[in-house]
């Protein structure tokens, strides 16, 4: 090849699908399948994220050399062999076993090479390749892949080596999901939940969680089988959890007690300890000052402070988009590096607004057929800033749409929610107003990065929202503050996101405060918003006080959403996509 | 020995690898103790959970109420969801002195496009009172838009809890879905079999066969009814529009078979619709038979045929050829195909009807009887089955006649009737002529159907016109309907809830339609009453839609989607697939800029070289350029100066070459036989305008 390759990264059919492009090793564009369907969790594969990566980075699926798939489906089809999850009949009817291709031929219209790798190798690529080292040890832990569940590797230059795997069923991330259950909350989805309660508790029950799990030599442990029975697909646990916990499993959406709190904060500690220990044994095997995270367990970010505080490594790395949908980034740069002999990437990922973005002219023609009514600043950006800081200031709660859609869970400014995080009432509002959620958990805060050391314990920068910190401000953050004094903190340089930036400055200007508390713009149960149609619906349908979006201000005093909002209620799709009692495995 | 694990890696390389080796994976499966699932679970039981009113008490969305000892019938909260489908009657009150008749049926029997103002059970209540037969009759409104054969028959079951003295069993439309729900594995495997050896006439039959038998089935409860509780039952037999409901392009797709080509279809449906033009009516009908011999499933044929006999006064044969091209969609190409009434329903209703001493109503004979130089139409049906004022009132005179002879053994005289007093107001005929032109357009009629309803709307009443202007407002723009402010208003003020109560002019996610056939046509309309509005629709057309530097893909559905019709198959699929020879594709310019096209197609089932993709401007006189077949993805760019183009929407038409071989990947026996049946001639992934810079 003469010129460097083309590559789509996928991963789908199992939990967040996603696709990713490699333009001549360029990373230009990246996104969930769900954000453009609307369906959260969406698996199917990828074609809406495909096209819009595609049409981003100026070319057609014919200029593609290759689409890299984040998965081997035949190591994956024996691990579904062994459990039992597929009968006879279904092997029988099957004419093709290997789904990913069918899918990329037929759906995709993909007619080129199609490359797979391993599951936990694209996570190892997503950290490695993205972290600016030149070597690292590399740890992932999620769920389950093919049959890893958790791996132990080096990456030097462009060469990854995994040199030791966890097999399933023993997997750290299914023993997270199996509590998560028993705690009443979705599996996939409820597990940044009860990370979010551990603070609030003591961990009475470490010794009943540490029964589940016996670490072994190396980098091997092994799940106390009989206590789990998520093996044949229809329950994460067996009878004999609730017995040896002393109560039974809490039904969904019922009350959470301290007992399950202090259930939460036990399996947090049982899981930094092992975490810590293996952490250890890789260290002890690399002798590498850095340490590169990815897969689902590495979301944990409390646990992986831990682990940097409680073992030789001095510098760590966690994929923003560490959940499956952050495989595609990886699995794109195993394909570039087979295809070209070199690695894509070779500074640091600096910020992950990878997704699509709009301009004022798209926002003013949408705003223009309805009755909304708004104020455009598009041609002022700083009169746009100072008045979207002055709604902040004055508690309201503001809906920011800027630039290109973030890639990852977290929201980083391009889609969020922002408050006075020193308002102490504001966390229950806009629990009320649009996360219709357990009110328990604080949100994270966004701070300007120079003074970042003022408010909090951190003396380096942050930007994924991937660490916590103990908060150390003179000001009060009730909005953003843990029980335990700690924030989940993301810090913002002028080079990472300017309009967000700014506005932290403007808002910093007008009341002495540099922070901002941030969530995700999206409702209980939907995707993160995409579009601006998609910010315009559910500003509409929440109490959020104001959209800022690309210049423009929309203010709910200013309008009467009733019609809008009774129409959108009915109209919107009750699709919130894949909701599971149990992990799935097909 | 190996381990279970070793075993399970053995498997799958075995599962995955091609061919299989049957004998090693079977060894395999045992050792590994995978057998077939324990029971396929609750099948029965799931289908019935979805059914939402199968509860022996519930008659429809009403449920038994006690007061003063007495029984009635209520709206249950529960059902708020489904309450739209029904009448709008909360409480059904227990039996008067009058008489009471139970009106069954689908939205036909509602009286679509004009309910909640007017309704069939109202205009056949006032009927009877009218006739002067009865000292008090009331009819009881029981009719359900899209209702299914089964809910028919649970309603069938129930109903005699309401007392009557009469039922009328009005629908049949919309009993396909059922055979469709009901074919299995076998039947795919049949059919298949059946249209190798015997063509479509043969898969025709054998659906029909099974189709009888679910009619037949469900028609043992009606004959239940009338026997166990005595009750005289009317059974009203659908008509349809034949003469003004055309097939649709996609119900239009050549059905390939073994030797016959689709290139000589092709050829012989220009040749067909030139004599159409020409009116020459022998070479036109010739032509046309033709076509049918070489698709007998096509509508097409049996279409222009029929047109021929009509403009040779042959009436009969011309009802009959409509006849069998409205069924010709039992052999489903479009998952939109609208509701109809087969000739197997109708024959199969009149026969049991007929055999239990039933009176009978056959629209579809006294329809076409009441145009004897002619086929019924437009006049009496406002799309495909849905009548017209004037086809609601004849039809009920109809009933009411079969009625007065089952309740009173009285045989009376069409003429003996008189009129019923119920007058529509001018803006209720007139906004349901509206909401048939939206209607009739969004399932792929063509511009002069839907012109004629928009001409009827502001006859009927001039003041239709902001209404209408709300619409072309709305549905020119990009912004999805719901957030529309024009669409708020026809919401707010109402004037469009004979149309589903509005909502059904809100578009699915991404499927937003330009309706350009549509507003083209209201655009006429409204000139004929002095309102001009071409200026300002073709200027927000370029605001909305306007090619632009940053381009605009032409496969979103503004550019590409005319109607809701869509191919059976294929809707998954990340790009675009056709069956027909051309495609057509909207952009609007505003004629001052040059433009260039980015294209990515491919012709996955192209049989030979130097076969050549025509694209054509505006018609098929003024060809553009012309590229290459290939198999593979293909770039092409090509320009269009801006001398060549008008101001406001443009057409970019491709032909696709035709001379086709299969080459079909797809998996799974039904997407399989139809891939083969329907084949793809071209596909495109993306069709990118732009304008170029200026000075460039
Ligand atoms: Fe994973």
């Amino acid at each position: 090849m003469t010129t460097k390759p083309n590559i789509i990264g996928i991963s789908a059919l199992y939990h967040d699908a996603a696709c990713c492009i490699l333009k001549e090793g360029q990373l230009v564009a990246a996104a969930e399948e769900e954000r453009f369907t609307r369906i959260k969790f969406d698996p199917s594969i990828p074609q809406h994220a495909l096209r819009y990566c595609l049409r981003e980075a100026g070319l057609s699926i014919a200029d593609i050399d290759c689409i890299a798939f984040y998965e081997d489906p035949q190591k994956k089809l024996a691990r579904q062999l062994w459990s039992g999850v597929v009968n006879k009949e279904q092997i029988k009817q099957e004419q093709n076993f290997n789904k990913a291709e069918k899918e990329i031929r037929q759906i995709l219209g993909f007619e080129g090479p199609i490359r797979y790798y391993d599951h936990h190798l694209s996570h190892a690529a997503s950290t490695f390749y993205f972290s600016g080292f030149e070597d690292a040890a590399i740890f992932t832990v999620d769920g389950v892949g093919e049959w890893a569940t958790t791996t132990y590797g080096t990456g030097e230059g462009k060469d990854i080596n995994l040199f030791e795997e966890v097999h399933f069923p023993h997997s750290l991330g299914l023993l997270y999901s199996t509590i998560t259950s028993y705690l009443g909350f979705r599996v996939n989805n409820g597990e940044y939940k009860v990370m979010g309660l551990a603070p609030y508790g003591v961990p009475k029950y470490e010794q009943e969680i540490s029964q589940l799990i016996t670490s072994l030599q190396d980098g091997q442990y092994e799940l106390n089988l009989p206590f789990f029975d998520f093996i044949k697909g229809k329950r994460m646990y067996s009878d004999l959890l609730p017995e040896l916990m002393g109560r039974p499993a809490r039904k969904r959406e019922s009350a959470i007690e301290q007992f399950h709190i202090d259930v939460a904060k036990s399996l947090q500690v049982v899981l930094e300890s092992i975490l810590i220990e293996k952490a250890n044994y890789l260290y002890e095997k690399t002798q590498s000052p850095n340490l590169c995270m990815a897969g689902g367990v590495a979301l944990n970010c409390v646990a992986n402070g831990k682990i940097l505080k409680n073992s030789k490594f001095e510098k760590l790395f966690v994929q923003p988009a560490s959940n499956d949908a952050g495989g595609a980034l990886g699995v794109a740069t195993l394909a570039h590096v087979d295809l070209s002999g070199e690695t894509p990437q070779k500074k640091a990922m600096k910020n992950v607004y990878l997704g699509p973005g709009y301009h004022s002219n798209d926002v003013i023609k949408l705003l223009k057929a309805t009755n909304i009514n708004f104020e455009n600043y598009s041609e002022d950006n700083a009169a746009f800033l100072g008045e979207t800081a002055k709604r902040l200031a004055e508690g309201k709660v503001i809906g920011w749409f800027s630039g290109r859609m973030e890639f990852g869970p977290r929201a980083l400014g391009g889609r969020s929610i922002l408050a006075d995080p020193r308002n102490p009432r504001m966390k229950d509002r806009i629990n009320a107003m649009v996360k219709k959620r357990e009110g328990f958990r604080p949100f994270a805060p966004s701070a300007i990065l120079e003074k970042v050391s003022e408010h909090f314990e951190i003396d380096h920068p942050s930007p994924f929202m991937l660490e916590t910190c103990q908060v150390i401000s003179k000001l009060e953050l009730p909005a953003i503050t843990h029980v335990d004094g700690s924030a989940r903190l993301q810090t913002v340089s002028e080079a990472d996101n300017r309009p967000y930036y700014l506005l932290l400055k403007a808002f910093d200007a007008l009341t002495n405060c540099p922070i901002l508390l941030n969530t995700s713009f999206n409702i209980r149960g939907e995707p993160i918003v995409c579009t601006p149609e998609d910010a315009l619906k559910c500003f509409i349908t929440t109490d959020i006080d104001c959209l800022s979006i690309e210049g423009i201000i929309i203010d709910r005093n200013q309008n009467n959403f009733d019609l809008l909002r009774i129409m959108l209620l009915n109209d919107q799709v009750k699709n919130s996509g894949i909701q599971h009692d149990v992990y799935t495995f097909v | 020995m190996k381990t279970r694990k070793e075993k399970a890696n053995a498997l799958a390389e075995l599962l995955m690898a091609h061919p299989k080796e049957d004998k090693a994976i079977d060894h395999l499966l045992a050792d590994l103790q995978i057998n077939d699932p324990i029971s396929k679970q609750n099948d029965s039981s799931s289908k019935s959970f979805n059914k939402p009113f199968n509860d022996s008490k519930m008659i429809g969305i009403w449920e038994p109420k006690f007061r003063n000892g007495q029984k009635l019938y209520q709206r249950k909260r529960e059902m708020q969801p489904s309450w739209s489908f029904w009448a709008s009657i909360h409480e059904i009150p227990p039996k008067s002195i009058k008489k009471r008749v139970l009106l069954l049926g689908e939205s036909v029997a509602r009286g679509y496009f004009y309910d909640p103002l007017y309704s069939v059970a109202q205009e056949l209540e006032s009927v009877l009172n009218s006739s002067g037969e009865f000292n008090g009759i009331e009819v009881i409104d029981l009719a359900k838009t899209s209702m299914g054969i089964d809910e028919l028959g649970l309603l069938v079951d129930a109903c005699a809890d309401l007392n009557p003295d009469a039922v009328v069993l009005f629908a049949g439309n919309n009993w396909i879905a059922k055979l469709a729900e009901e074919l299995n594995e076998e039947d795919i495997l049949k059919i298949k079999k059946v249209y190798s050896e015997d063509n479509f006439t043969g898969v025709k039959e054998f659906l029909e066969n099974k189709f009888a038998e679910i009619i037949e089935e469900f028609f043992d409860k009606v004959k239940q009814l009338s026997r166990n509780e005595r009750i005289p039952i009317t059974v009203v037999i659908p008509g349809f529009n034949l003469l003004d409901w055309k097939s649709n392009e996609i119900e239009r797709i050549f059905s390939q078979q073994s030797g016959r080509s689709l290139q000589d279809w092709v050829h012989l449906r220009s040749q067909a619709e030139q004599a159409l033009l020409d009116k020459d009516y022998q070479t036109l009908g010739t032509t046309a038979e033709q076509m049918i011999a070489l698709d007998a499933s096509n509508p097409r044929g049996y279409e222009l045929l029929a047109t021929s006999f009509l403009e040779k006064g042959q009436i009969q044969q011309a009802i009959d050829c409509l006849d069998f091209s409205k069924d010709t969609t039992i052999l489903s190409r479009s998952r939109k195909t609208k509701p109809r009434c087969f000739k197997v329903v109708r024959e199969i209703l009149e026969k049991e009807a007929r055999e239990a001493g039933m009176e009978i109503v056959d629209l579809f004979s006294i329809f076409n009887n009441a145009f004897p130089k002619s086929i019924s139409g437009k006049e009496l049906y406002l799309d495909y089955c849905h009548l017209s004022v004037k086809g609601i009132k004849m039809a009920m005179r109809y009933t009411a006649l079969a009625l007065i002879k089952g309740l009173k053994q009285k045989t009376l005289d069409i003429d003996e009737l008189v009129d019923s007093p119920e007058r529509l107001s001018p803006s209720t005929e007139a906004m349901a002529h509206f909401c048939a032109a939206i209607h009739n357009a969004h399932y792929g009629q063509e511009e002069e159907i839907l012109f004629y309803h928009c001409q009827r709307a502001v006859n009927l009443d001039p003041g239709i016109a902001e209404v209408i202007k709300q619409y072309i407002d709305f549905s020119t723009r990009k912004t999805s309907t719901i957030l529309c402010n024009s669409f708020g208003e026809i919401i707010m003020d109402g004037a469009i809830r004979q149309y589903e109560g509005g909502f059904a002019l809100l578009h699915p996610r991404g499927e937003k339609l330009m309706d350009i056939e549509l507003i083209n046509a209201s655009i006429r309309a409204l000139q004929s009453i002095g309102e001009d509005c071409e200026d300002i629709v073709r200027q927000l057309r370029i605001q909305e839609h306007g090619v632009n530097q940053q381009g605009v893909e032409l496969l979103e559905s503004p550019y590409q989607m005319t109607s809701y019709n869509t191919f059976s198959l294929g809707k998954e699929n990340g790009f675009l697939q056709v069956r027909s020879p051309e495609k057509t594709f909207y952009f609007v310019s505003n004629a001052k800029e040059d433009l260039s096209f980015q294209l990515v197609y491919r012709n996955p089932n192209f049989k030979k070289e130097d076969q050549w993709i025509k694209i054509f401007v505006e018609d098929k006189s003024k060809l553009l350029t012309q590229i290459k077949a290939c198999k593979d993805w293909t770039n092409h760019n090509f320009d269009l100066p801006a001398s060549q183009l008008k101001k406001g929407v443009n057409q970019l038409i491709i032909e696709w070459p035709c001379d086709l071989v299969l080459n079909t990947n797809s998996q799974g026996m039904v997407d399989e036989f139809l891939e083969n049946l329907f084949p793809v001639v071209g596909e495109i992934y993306s069709l990118v305008a732009k304008t170029k810079p200026i000075g460039y």
